[in-house]
């Protein structure tokens, strides 16, 4: 294997790239493996950031953070774009090709087209889809960006009609282009599936593939009638308490025909793959009922959903929101949002998950990105506009953390309010190797490209 | 994954490779794992005609070669067949990559035969990004052996080997089916030129319209065809519009 190396640093990018395959790789080991990775040392990370009333330009922003230690950078924020209002910005990802960054906004129904391959280190506003409920016929809250090969499917929260959580999930072209349609399957119209449980509610939330078993998972939170709700009220209004979702689909990735609905109650968020070429398994973790749940094909060839352990004291509904596997699928990092912790599992054997360590990032936590080698962890803070504390426990930060396999230690953070950024979101990795450009502080550039397409699943996942 | 069958084929790209050009810049490594398109693909492909293939965007034209040197749009060889389109430069040497279309777009041109269906309505196009090297006469070098280098000859196939005439001729087709294509800093040693770009492969109808994009973890032979029979059935059965809202 031949690294794509850049004076002292090693970058390496692996993915669906052929020829000679650029190797750099980013969050990394949470995004679709249709998409080239950063394996070595990222240089940015882009975080979506909800505008802030009182705080800057109040506006959405695209934050982008120098995170190479080698950087004169390192550690600040080096570009911000807004993109003129507040849009509930919540979640990003990459087009397949990664030279685009989609972003939408929960309320408005926007969708942010970046360009960050001109210049990663100043993405600029490429392209703005807002008629997202039209084009759809109806799907409201464009959620997960997830790259399919040369298109984009997005998971929508919430429909038109009630907004409620009823919706679909919405693919598109890779130039921004509406292709279809997918509703999720429900009691009154199954679309072909087969209903194994209790419930068949329609609602949607994160996906994940695993291109390999030709599956696709789709997991259910709540519409926007909740999730625009300020969060106390919501949590005492017991009709309100009643929306949320209880599922998991599978789906077939080729005909996006959903084929089996699985009983996953308490609000499936965040759905993660396994990486390993024979590791036939996703998890997720259920934000009411704090339980990591394993979705797993078994000997039979038939696929179930399980409840494999708790995540803090279910009691005390500590909130569980997002998560992220490591690369060599033994990790498991859990971020409960009430109570600021991230927590470690041990999941080598995925049927019996392990907590192994803990600690409390901040009052407030929601999302994780970890670097492909698991040596370097970022976190920021903010859940939803109106969920998010009140206060001074309404802290908004980045932080970044490496990790030596035994605990955390903070690197450096920003204040994302004394910064006057606003409510730090979902995190995406940049790097100029994805790109081939040379890092433009390194000096006697020696470049050697990666040829092979190796583990990590790339040609099996 | 590696089965017998997809190793001959291979080594029939390789052969050709070699035949054609007089070099192959080191093969792969063994321990290299193999996409899913060189062996046997490990679920059940979805049965044609069972499910629909949504427009996805028009497809585009542009200022081609033939492998005769014959200058032609890319236009006028869409919409006559369904049409199987695959960028590649010929002396990629990753065997994900380039070889693994040519190889899947070879096991197709055998199916012509085994499939009366498809002589008439499937066409084939190889199309390189690398014209300063992959010239109409190394093209057209290139498409004989691989068509003669399998014991199940496919002459038959309606199958095009195509150049262009600079990189400033082809970027603009580059560039309207999102084929990213980065020159690599470094070179082959005999100077020619490496690439790094994402494996695509189009599937276009009759009415010049993409209706699947295919990359490595998808482009089997399998799929393709039943991709392609699927258009068929529906080329029969009348248009199907894209999946429609189902009422709340």
């Amino acid at each position: 294997m031949k690294i794509f190396q850049i004076s002292s640093l090693v970058t390496v990018i692996t993915g669906l790239l052929c020829g000679a395959s650029m190797n750099v790789l980013a969050d990394e080991t949470c995004m679709s493996p249709y998409m080239a990775k950063i394996v070595g040392q990222e240089d940015f990370v882009y975080v979506w950031t909800l505008g802030k009333e009182g705080l800057g330009d109040e506006q959405d922003k695209m934050v982008t953070i120098d995170v190479n230690p080698h950087s004169p950078s390192y550690g600040k924020v080096i570009n911000t774009l807004s993109v003129g209002g507040r849009n509930e910005a919540h979640h990003s990802g990459f087009t397949d090709d990664r030279r685009y960054l989609w972003a939408g906004g929960l309320d408005s129904n926007k969708i942010f087209i970046f360009d960050v391959h001109t210049d990663p280190a100043k993405p600029t506003l490429y392209q703005t889809i807002d008629n997202f409920v039209k084009a759809s016929d109806g799907v409201v809250g464009p959620h997960t960006f997830y790259a399919l090969a040369g298109k984009m499917m997005i998971t929508g929260l919430s429909n038109n009609v009630d907004h409620g959580g009823r919706t679909a999930m919405v693919e598109y072209s890779n130039s921004g282009d509406y292709i279809a349609t997918h509703w999720h399957p429900t009691d009154q119209d199954l679309r072909g599936a087969e209903k194994s449980g209790d419930y068949a509610d329609g609602y949607g939330y994160d996906i994940r593939a695993l291109p390999r078993r030709n599956a696709m998972f789709t997991s259910s939170f709540t519409g926007w009638s909740n999730y625009m709700m300020d969060f106390g009220t919501m949590l005492s209004d017991p009709e309100a308490m009643k929306r949320f979702g209880s599922t998991v689909v599978k789906w077939n990735l080729h005909t996006k025909n959903p084929e089996k609905v699985f009983d996953v109650p308490g609000a499936p968020l965040e759905l993660r793959c396994a990486w390993q070429p024979n590791h036939n398994y996703c998890f997720t973790t259920t934000a009411l009922t704090s339980q990591i749940w394993l979705i797993y094909e078994d000997q039979a060839g038939e696929w179930q959903a399980k409840a494999v352990a708790d995540i803090g004291d279910p009691a005390k509904i500590p909130l569980p929101v997002d998560i992220s596997i490591t690369s060599d699928d033994n990790g498991l990092w859990v971020q409960t949002f009430m109570d600021g912790k991230t927590r470690y599992f041990d999941v080598s054997d995925p049927f019996n998950p392990t907590q192994v360590y803990e600690k409390t990032i901040g009052s407030q936590l929601n999302m994780i990105s970890q670097s492909w080698d698991g040596k370097r962890a970022y976190f920021t803070s903010s859940l939803l506009r109106n969920w998010d504390k009140k206060g001074a426990d309404d802290q908004q930060f980045f932080k970044s953390y490496t990790w030596d396999g035994n605990k955390l230690n903070l690197e450096f953070e920003i204040d994302f309010k004394a910064e006057k950024l606003g409510s730090a979101h979902q995190m995406r990795f940049g790097a100029y190797g994805l790109y081939g450009m040379p890092r433009p502080f390194e000096q006697n550039i020696s470049a050697v490209i990666d040829t092979s397409t190796d583990s990590s699943g790339l040609a099996n996942r | 994954m590696r089965s017998s069958k997809a190793r001959i084929l291979f080594n029939a790209v390789l052969v050709a490779l070699v035949f054609a050009q007089g070099v192959l810049a080191e093969p792969s490594k063994p321990e290299v794992v193999l996409a899913p398109g060189w062996g046997k693909l490990s679920f059940e492909a979805p049965v044609a005609g069972t499910y629909d293939l949504p427009k996805i965007r028009p497809a585009a034209g542009g200022a081609i070669l033939d492998a005769a040197g014959k200058s032609l749009d890319l236009d006028d060889l869409l919409g006559a067949k369904i049409t199987v389109l695959s960028f590649i430069y010929r002396t990629c040497d990753d065997i994900n990559g380039c070889p693994l279309s040519t190889m899947v777009l070879h096991r197709l041109a055998g199916k012509v035969k085994e499939q009366p269906r498809l002589t008439d309505n499937l066409r084939l196009l190889t199309l390189s990004f690398d014209p300063e090297f992959d010239t109409p006469e190394v093209m057209n070098k290139f498409g004989e052996s691989i068509k003669g280098s399998s014991a199940n000859k496919d002459g038959a196939a309606d199958w095009h080997f195509l150049t262009s005439k600079s990189e400033q001729a082809i970027q603009p087709i580059l560039d309207a089916y999102q084929q990213s294509v980065i020159p690599d800093m470094q070179t082959q040693a005999d100077g020619r030129k490496k690439y790094s770009h994402i494996l695509r492969v189009y599937l276009i109808d009759r009415k010049k319209q993409i209706r699947n994009i295919y990359n490595v973890s998808f482009l089997h032979p399998d799929i393709l065809i039943n991709d392609v029979l699927t258009l068929l059935n529906e080329e029969q059965v009348g248009q199907k519009p894209n999946r429609k809202a189902v009422s709340l």
